[in-house]
């Protein structure tokens, strides 16, 4: 099958770029158009194959679908050209984010800081400048980085006030999951 | 009921507000008044660790949001503003108002 013939079934939003990017990180010739075999073609195609809609039919089994937007975060961070993750033209590449939805996260101690570090799940991302946004301004040149949006853990103390809060990805660390003396507790299930 | 058509005055406001960057910034505020992070934390509605943040080294910059919600507190706490202008500013919370609406 010739890549032209490939490139009418993978997903439109999926670019030339993409694929040929996608047959080469196969060993895979992808300079000219070469025939490729069955075998071949069914391993392009699986680098873009989405998972049907019906392994998706328990909508609360919310540990499925971060599994799987892990996944898709992965795929792009690692066909990661600029022609792919330039939003628009005057924005350079993005940085491959070191967390994903789904990761649990604390925010990293500041120096004499004793109080338990407050930490939870990610449930959103955007790249933007930290915590500003006013005046607009272009983001190159600026210190834009990562933000997280964090549904915070039961025990944070701003629970007592807030759900979720944005956090830059520099002031973030995973949270370590099996020390027991972690004041970090493990997130419940995601409310409403 | 119909939108009411606005006046020339008027679209001079909403292009006042537009250009607005009504703010006060957290180190400021707490110069002012004497509050804990938690009650900052808790007025801007943010975190705890963002609010110790905005006073770390290097501090962190406060979104517009809080600046502006200080500012807000601020002019409050300054001026004689009458009751039913907070009221207006600060109503109680919108899901009791509609379960008190709906009893």
């Amino acid at each position: 099958m010739k890549r032209h013939q490939i490139r009418r079934m993978v997903p439109g939003t999926v670019s030339d770029a993409q694929l040929r990017r996608a047959i080469s990180d196969l060993g895979l010739p992808a300079d000219d158009d070469p025939h490729y075999s069955d075998e071949n073609t069914k391993a392009i195609l699986s680098q873009f194959k989405t998972p049907p809609v019906e392994s998706f039919d328990a909508i609360g089994d919310t540990a499925k679908i971060i599994e799987f937007l892990k996944q898709k975060a992965q795929q792009r961070a690692l066909q990661q050209p600029s022609e792919t993750n330039g939003i628009d033209d005057d924005l350079a590449p993005l940085p491959v984010p070191k967390f994903f939805i789904g990761d649990r996260v604390c925010w990293s101690p500041l120096p004499g800081e004793e109080e338990p570090l407050e930490g939870g799940c990610i449930i959103g991302m955007k790249y933007s400048t930290p915590n500003y946004s006013e005046p607009p301004v272009s983001l190159e040149g600026t210190n834009a980085e990562w933000q997280y949006l964090i549904y915070l853990n039961s025990t944070a103390p701003s629970r007592a006030w807030i759900q979720t809060d944005w956090a830059a990805e520099s002031d973030l660390v995973f949270q370590e999951p099996h020390d027991s003396n972690s004041p970090v507790t493990e997130p419940e299930g995601i409310e409403a | 009921m119909n939108p009411k058509e606005l006046e020339s005055r008027e679209r001079v406001l909403l292009r006042f507000y537009q250009d607005c960057h009504y703010g006060l910034s957290p180190e400021e505020f707490r110069r002012r008044y004497d509050v804990s992070y938690r009650e900052l934390a808790a007025l801007c509605q943010i975190s705890l660790s963002t609010v110790k943040r905005l006073f770390a080294s290097p501090p962190r910059r406060p979104s517009a949001d809080v600046m502006r919600t200080l500012a807000i507190v601020d002019l409050l706490l300054r001026e004689q503003i009458p009751l039913s202008l907070i009221r207006q500013l600060c109503p109680p919370h919108q899901r009791q108002d509609r379960e008190k609406g709906s009893s």
